[in-house]
């Protein structure tokens, strides 16, 4: 089965400022994919081209068998959208608001209410049926917001920066919520810049910078990808030269040095380029070869490094 | 209660071919933002508030003519028949003229704010992601403006007919006053439509969704008042000079068309025709070479054009409504 969401060589020129340059992405059926990148870089114009409502200058998105630019309702059938603000109908019930949208998507009357008192389970705001909309906390209206985004039972969920504006426990019941649609089998594309949501939940991150894809891929591999050499540091207790010996004669190690000791013990420090993997295979063979490791501390690397490294704060 | 309501798909089974009235309920039941719009148009106490204070203003202006009349009546017999047939008159014209005014400034209010309002909730965008066309959208906007609106002139028809106990105004009054009202406030939630979905802000197209019917109602008679100040002379001196047929009659025919796009000026003459000629449709009108023309009486092409010029505004608006950002 091929990528359910295909993008190709999408552009989008304003005038003279170009938001979206030249994006090639595909997401397979089931992902979560987070759609990072710094304010301006061009994410909620890609998610308005994908949504149908915004025309690209140039390129094409493909949703399911649909293209966004030629078949429209084709793409709206398969995607639940949801824009970075809620829009809030004053004067409605919350029952009211799921009730009109799925009369939008000619769901037939008589299913309305059984499928809403569904989905107000799921984001556990069937306490709040009868309520107006305004009355709603914030974390309760993005909870909403989703709900409605499911009422047509689409394949394809948008999200544009699901979890903004929203307190962190309103943040954890929207990445939980997440998590059990992609288990539902959804496939999930949100953008965010809070970079915790996407190191909790997503299967592949895309980075987007200046209307670029600056790095796209598992998290793991972009980290590899992105920050190859890391450093590394060893306490030893003893056997300093069998452990300085042993670090050399491996290709993956640079630029050993001693960074000093107290009490007896000895500090190294290295440069490392490889994996997890290959990174606890050097403390093995370290202990193997008899080699005291009181410490071994690799400078984490987490998505915020990878985030910093990756983009140079580049805006359109 | 849910139960008794009619359903979409229930209709479909119950009956092979719904009547007008069953179509007509399938219709509004099966637009999603005519039901959203009724729903929130009706609950809490603005539409009662609307709803009595219009009524009030109505029945305050009818008492007050009607005791104006009262004071100075001639209370001879032989007069009276007369002076109550004008009473009669008097307040029928009254509650059709208030409501006039009435639909002048309530249809923009609630038209004008309808697309451009979705604009600034930012609710436009969700709508139009979803299978909802672009025609259900400005049509239920619309039919929901328009049937508030009917509701309004509908409970005035009892201050209306009181100009029955009177005497003094025939139902085909009532007929063309009924429907010279509906046509006009067809006409303006129109173009209040076609500017919210013109206009990017709901502030210019509320300014703009109010000034075309303010400028039509009061506008139109006061450049006609002026432009008659310096045109009138001149027409009437070639009247007196031996005017060509051929102008006298593209006169005729020109002011007859300018009345013909004024709701109070097609009325009056169409009640002139009504009462001096005794026709309702058309009459002919003799030329001073003896030669006659056939005018057709105002309110047909009153109704007629309007009812185009509101269905080109509709379409336009349908289109605002379906154009994708580019």
């Amino acid at each position: 089965m091929g990528p359910v969401i295909e993008i190709q060589n999408l552009t989008k020129r304003y005038g003279g400022r170009t938001a979206v340059d030249g994006l090639n992405l595909e997401v397979e059926n089931g992902e979560i994919f987070g759609f990072v990148g710094p304010n301006g870089a061009g994410k909620t114009t890609t998610i308005r081209i994908m949504a149908t409502l915004l025309e690209p200058s140039a390129g094409e998105v493909r949703i399911g068998s649909h293209l966004v630019s030629k078949e429209p309702a084709g793409v709206r059938r398969l995607v639940g959208y949801m824009p970075d603000v809620f829009g809030l109908y004053r004067d409605m019930k919350v029952w009211e608001y799921l009730d009109f949208f799925a009369a939008c998507y000619h769901i037939p009357e008589s299913v309305r209410p059984g499928l809403i008192g569904d989905l107000l389970e799921l984001v556990d705001l069937s306490h709040r049926r009868e309520d107006m909309l305004e009355s709603l906390s914030r974390g309760m209206q993005q909870r909403l917001s989703l709900a409605r985004t499911l009422i047509h039972d689409p394949q394809v969920l948008i999200l544009d920066e699901p979890a903004s504006g929203l307190d962190p426990r309103a943040r954890v019941e929207i990445r939980e919520l997440l998590v059990q649609l992609s288990r539902m089998g959804k496939t999930i594309f949100f953008s965010t810049h809070i970079l915790a949501d996407v190191a909790e939940i997503c299967t592949r991150v895309g980075i987007l910078e200046a209307g670029k894809l600056v790095a796209v891929g598992e998290l793991e591999a972009l980290q590899q990808q992105v920050m190859p050499r890391r450093t590394v540091e060893i306490t030893l207790l003893d056997n300093l030269e069998t452990a300085r010996k042993l670090l050399e004669s491996l290709p993956a190690v640079s630029a050993l040095k001693e960074i000093g000791g107290q009490n007896g013990r000895c500090r190294l420090e290295l440069e490392f380029i490889g994996d997890d993997q290959a990174l606890s295979q050097i403390l093995a063979w370290l202990v193997q070869a008899g080699v005291q490791v009181v410490r071994f501390s690799a400078e984490s690397r987490d998505l915020e490094a990878v985030f910093m490294r990756a983009t140079k704060g580049l805006v359109t | 209660m849910a139960e008794n309501l009619v359903t979409p798909e229930a209709l479909k089974q119950s009956s092979p071919r719904p009547n007008f009235g069953q179509r007509l309920l399938l219709w509004l039941r099966g637009n999603p933002v005519m039901v959203k719009e009724l729903r929130s148009r009706m609950r809490g106490r603005r539409a009662f508030l609307i709803l009595t204070l219009y009524l009030l203003a109505l029945a305050l202006m009818v008492g007050l003519v009607y005791f104006l009349y009262l004071s100075s009546i001639n209370r001879s017999p032989a007069a009276l028949t007369n002076t109550r047939q004008l009473i009669g008159k008097v307040v029928f014209a009254v509650v059709v003229g208030m409501q006039l005014v009435g639909i002048t400034f309530i249809a923009p209010a609630l038209t004008s704010g309808a697309i451009s309002g979705e604009r600034d909730r930012q609710t436009l965008d969700l709508l139009q992601t979803t299978l909802l066309p672009a025609r259900s959208l400005a049509l239920g906007k619309f039919s929901s403006a328009l049937v508030f609106m009917l509701l309004l002139l509908l409970a005035a028809l009892p201050l209306e007919s009181l100009a029955f106990l009177f005497g003094g105004v025939a139902p085909e009054e009532v007929a063309i006053g009924t429907l010279l009202l509906i046509v006009t406030t067809i006409n303006f939630c129109a173009v209040g439509l076609f500017f919210s979905g013109l206009m990017k802000s709901t502030l210019a197209s509320t300014v703009l969704g109010y000034a075309f019917p303010i400028l039509t109602i009061f506008g139109l008679p006061m450049m006609a008042l002026i432009l008659s100040g310096f045109f009138g002379p001149l027409i009437s001196g070639s009247f007196n000079n031996n005017l060509s047929p051929g102008t006298e009659q593209a006169l005729l025919l020109l002011g007859w068309s300018l009345v013909s796009i004024h709701p109070i000026a097609t009325a009056v003459a169409s009640e002139a025709l009504l009462l001096d000629q005794h026709t309702l449709f058309s009459y002919q009108q003799t030329l001073r070479n003896g030669a006659s023309v056939t005018l057709i009486s105002p309110w047909i092409p009153y109704t007629i054009i309007n009812l185009l010029f509101s269905a080109v505004l509709i379409y336009f608006a349908i289109r605002f409504v379906r154009r994708r950002a580019r």
